[in-house]
């Protein structure tokens, strides 16, 4: 009896460290696992700073209605213009920022406008320098100041010569799926750098 | 190791119930006030049961069904009913004492258990989401662009376009060589972008049909058609991927590009394949001469282009 007593005793001392430590470790694993969530999340997250529509299209023009939205997507400017060609192009300077990549909307242009002639955007969500496309309830002023030198290199031109920034430009294709009059697109921006049209 | 670990697991299903009831009876409020509710009535109802038995000695005695005990021996019955239990608790301490330290133990494996149980739960979530990261991070190689001489008097540009064959690893032997005015490079090319959960599977990947190369000065219209299929007209990006993906003969690969193509007119087919979206990517950079652009799809959607580091 006294020796089954001793051994319970001691299979329980051993028991209660082996759960201590168990449970110590426990919230080291919590702890990753909220790090791993976390850096999923980023990954799969999206801006989406444009919604468009085509309001009219014919065999040699397209005419659009693009909405611009901030981080927190509030509605911040809009844009109604007509182009001469069949396929839309949105295009958007890619910078690296931050571990991951920030895209400022640039142009937009058709098949039969060259790039260099295409419609300015930048204008749209200029507030003063600031890109209001990036503008959130929680930024602070370093980074809303960051935002304003990297949007004043866009429009320069001076982002070109950055060597981790690229330009990016999402676009239907007339032979095989162009985008339909009436239907709401949105223009998805990744972490990563990628862009995305995405039918609601 | 595993077979030990599910043998406890198994036992632990009894276990679990009784731990988590004797956790609630000597560590909770309720458990307590019900443990002391019992003891008190434990203690009423013997000095109860005592005070009877005395009456019916008296009335016994006495031959008188009405015969009471009296107050005072009333008043001795129960101090000695209470001294007789708390006398009995205190003897049978070392028993008592066995018993709690057997319950503490069984509290204990189970927990024991349970922490082993939470911990290897918790391992396997994070071998899933480390392959979910890992999946989602990824990036494919699609073509390689090297200007070999870009004159700024003319504003033109010469190229030399490799594109990465999946199947051997490596980029085709045979470059395309494009000369085109202007020096912003757009590669462009038809995507294809599965949902999410196909990604974080592993058991898709993104697909990239490059079909023009333009510039900054020409319109897309006016674009250099890329040579973007080897010598079986299958784009090499798609080699590896899909003899990986879908197991194909390479014989079947046309076939599989014009199924592919079909996803970009047919919505509802394009849906049910899981594919999230389809558009043309055109990815652009303003080069100089020796420069090399890499152009990769993404997993997490669409195309980047990054500068390659020269040594």
């Amino acid at each position: 009896m006294k020796k089954l007593l001793i051994a319970l005793v001691v299979i329980a001392i051993i028991a209660s460290v082996v759960t201590y430590y168990l449970t110590n470790y426990q919230e080291i694993q919590e702890q990753e696992i909220v790090k791993l969530e976390l850096k999923i999340d980023n990954l799969k997250a999206e801006h989406s700073p444009i919604r468009f529509i085509i309001r009219e299209k014919t065999e040699d023009s397209i005419t659009l209605a693009a909405k611009f939205y901030d981080a927190d997507g509030t509605l911040i400017g809009q844009v109604e213009h007509k182009l001469e060609g069949r396929e839309l192009s949105f295009d958007f300077q890619v910078v690296a920022a931050d571990g991951g990549y920030l895209a400022f909307p640039y142009k937009i242009y058709t098949d039969e406008i060259a790039p260099t002639d295409g419609f300015d955007l930048t204008s749209v969500y200029d507030q003063n320098g600031f890109p209001q496309v990036f503008a959130q309830a929680n930024l602070d002023n370093t980074n809303k100041q960051v935002l304003s030198e990297l949007f004043a290199k866009v429009k320069s031109g001076e982002i070109e010569k950055d060597k981790n920034a690229f330009g990016n430009m999402v676009h239907d294709v007339h032979e095989i799926k162009s985008f339909e009059k009436d239907i709401i697109y949105k223009i998805i921006t990744r972490t990563k750098g990628g862009i995305e049209i995405i039918e609601e | 190791m595993n077979d030990i670990y599910l043998i406890l697991k198994e036992i632990n299903w009894f276990l679990e119930p009784i731990s988590n009831f004797l956790l609630f009876l000597f560590t909770t409020a309720s458990g307590i006030s019900i443990l002391i509710g019992g003891f008190i009535a434990f203690i009423v109802f013997s000095v109860i049961n005592s005070l009877r038995i005395r009456q019916l000695a008296h009335a016994a005695a006495q031959n008188n069904n009405k015969a009471r005990t009296p107050f005072m021996e009333q008043i001795y019955i129960i101090a000695d009913e209470i001294v007789k239990i708390f006398g009995k608790i205190i003897a049978n301490l070392p028993v008592l004492l066995i018993v709690f330290i057997l319950l503490a133990f069984l509290v204990g494996m189970s927990n024991g258990f349970k922490s082993m149980d939470d911990f290897l739960a918790n391992q396997q979530k994070i071998k899933e989401l480390k392959s979910v990261l890992k999946q989602l991070d990824k990036r494919y190689k699609v073509a390689e662009i090297k200007a070999l001489e870009v004159n700024e008097t003319i504003n033109t540009s010469v190229l030399e376009i490799r594109y990465f064959d999946a199947a051997t690893g490596k980029y085709t032997q045979k470059p395309q060589q494009i000369m085109l005015k202007g020096s912003d490079i757009y590669f462009d090319a038809l995507v294809l972008n599965f949902d999410f959960s196909e990604i974080e599977a592993g058991s898709k990947r993104n697909i990239v049909l490059p079909y023009r190369i333009f510039s900054e000065l020409i319109p897309q219209s006016e674009g250099i058609p890329l040579a973007l299929t080897d010598t079986s007209d299958v784009p090499y990006i798609f080699n590896k991927a899909e003899s990986e993906v879908y197991g194909m003969e390479a014989n079947k690969y046309k076939e599989h590009v014009q199924e592919l193509m079909s996803y970009f007119t047919d919505k509802e087919k394009a849906q049910k394949a899981g594919i999230r979206s389809t558009y043309g990517n055109a990815v652009h950079k303003k080069v100089v001469q020796g420069d090399i652009l890499t152009i990769w799809v993404e997993q997490t959607g669409g195309l980047t282009i990054k500068s390659k580091a020269v040594f």
